[in-house]
């Protein structure tokens, strides 16, 4: 039996989440599934983990689950900082949109990249009343204080992701959160 | 897991099938599959997943980028749903997770049609996956009273853990099968509580080993394994939160 798990070198959430997707080394070929949940030290963390024992490893080929994914995106999120309101309706969009896995992490960084490290992000889920199938993810952004230029570069970040989410299923939308207080 | 508890743990089980690379496979398939499981999972779906291969060479590490088109079939519920990607077959199910003897005969079933339609030369992985999701409503909590199964710190270093991610391989059958037990705290929406991921994966660790022919009966054994690492994986503390209505 072997306990290899948590080594020195995986200090990050986001590593560890990347480590979720690894899969079998089979004659030297470690495969990965979910690109997105991938960090960009990854190769480096791989290549020390090469020269380690691959037992604890050595488990998957791909991921053929979504609910591990899902849990490793919304660890992956926290630890970006982005808080989760109705975390089980979040949880539950995502098990039914995977899809999304692949970009959430990823525009969440962008979004963090582009704007005031100040400025918090707080993902929600939107059913409307009226129409149950109208439902979505809310990516709400706030600036303190408010900067009305915020709506352009939300607007700059929506188009450059749009061909990503043509093809998929499941939406977010990005919204800036001019509400006061918590 | 077999023992029914009013609040299982469970949020996702998952039996998937990779056949061996011998085995002829074309992009009628899946189509011909659906014909036949049309009745139960009247939905499809088109997904693709991204694999990254990399490989040891004497050079260095070379990196590869590939995507796979897997074609969804789900129930009218979405609960219930079948995979199928090239030479690869998995059956989900999402929470609420019905009982074992609900769960098998939809494995049953997805792999029997599989097989009257491809001629299946061998079984490079056979796997059978629970993941449970476990909810303490607790401050400071004693992973010991829950689990029986944790990560241990010596009394030399500081015992309060942000978070952690655990796992070990235990080995079935001699060496034929394996399990991962991984154990990693998860994100919960009240800051009081305790999140866990307890993910059970059990597989057949080497390729062709099993026939086609007897593939359904392996994952038989393979659910009593999984449940017996399950039972041995927590204490009668978290056995109580279970049966909490």
């Amino acid at each position: 039996m072997s306990a290899i798990y948590g080594h020195a070198e995986i200090s990050a959430q986001q590593q560890w989440s990347a480590l979720e997707g690894i899969a079998t080394k089979s004659e030297g070929v470690l495969r990965l599934a979910s690109l997105q949940q991938i960090g960009s030290s990854l190769v480096e963390t791989l290549s020390a983990l090469l020269n380690t024992p691959f037992n604890a490893l050595a488990a998957r080929q791909g991921t053929a689950d979504i609910s591990s994914r899902v849990e490793a995106t919304l660890s992956q999120l926290v630890s970006q900082r982005v808080a989760i309101s109705s975390l089980a309706k979040v949880r539950n969009y995502l098990l039914q949109n995977s899809d999304l896995l692949d970009l959430l992490p990823t525009l969440c960084k962008t979004i963090a990249e582009r704007f005031d490290p100040g400025t918090k992000q707080r993902l929600e889920y939107y059913q409307d009343p009226q129409y149950e199938d109208d439902e979505y993810l809310s990516l709400y952004l706030r600036l303190d204080p408010v900067d009305l230029s915020m709506i352009e570069t939300i607007d700059s970040i929506t188009d450059a992701y749009s061909e990503a989410f043509a093809n998929i299923k499941g939406w977010i939308l990005i919204a800036p959160d001019f509400q006061r207080g918590d | 897991m077999s023992r029914q508890y009013i609040n299982p743990p469970v949020v996702e089980a998952v039996c998937e099938f990779r056949l061996s690379s011998d085995t002829k496979w074309d992009l009628t398939i899946p189509g011909l599959v659906y014909e036949r499981i049309q009745d139960r999972f009247p939905h499809k779906e088109q997904h693709i997943v991204s694999d990254i291969e990399i490989n040891q060479e004497a050079n260095g590490i070379k990196q590869q980028v590939r995507t796979n088109e897997r074609i969804w079939f789900l129930t009218e519920d979405r609960k219930l749903f079948i995979q199928i990607g090239t030479r690869f077959l998995a059956i989900n199910c999402l929470a609420p997770y019905p009982t074992w003897q609900s769960f098998k005969p939809s494995i049953d079933r997805a792999y029997e049609t599989l097989s009257s339609i491809v001629s299946i030369q061998g079984l490079e992985r056979i796997g059978l996956r629970y993941v449970n999701r476990i909810e303490i409503a607790a401050l400071n909590l004693e992973l010991a009273t829950f689990f029986q199964f944790w990560p241990y710190l010596g009394e030399r270093l500081p015992q309060a853990m942000k978070a952690f991610i655990v796992g070990c391989l235990l080995p079935y059958s001699d060496d034929r099968d394996a399990c991962r037990i991984q154990l990693t705290t998860a994100v919960t929406e009240q800051p009081d509580t305790g999140g866990f991921v307890l993910d059970l994966d059990y597989f057949l660790a080497q390729p062709n080993t099993v026939s086609p022919e007897n593939a359904l009966d392996w994952v038989e054994g393979a659910h009593q394994n999984v449940e017996t690492v399950f039972e041995g994986c927590i204490t009668d503390g978290l056995r109580e939160i279970f049966e909490r209505a």
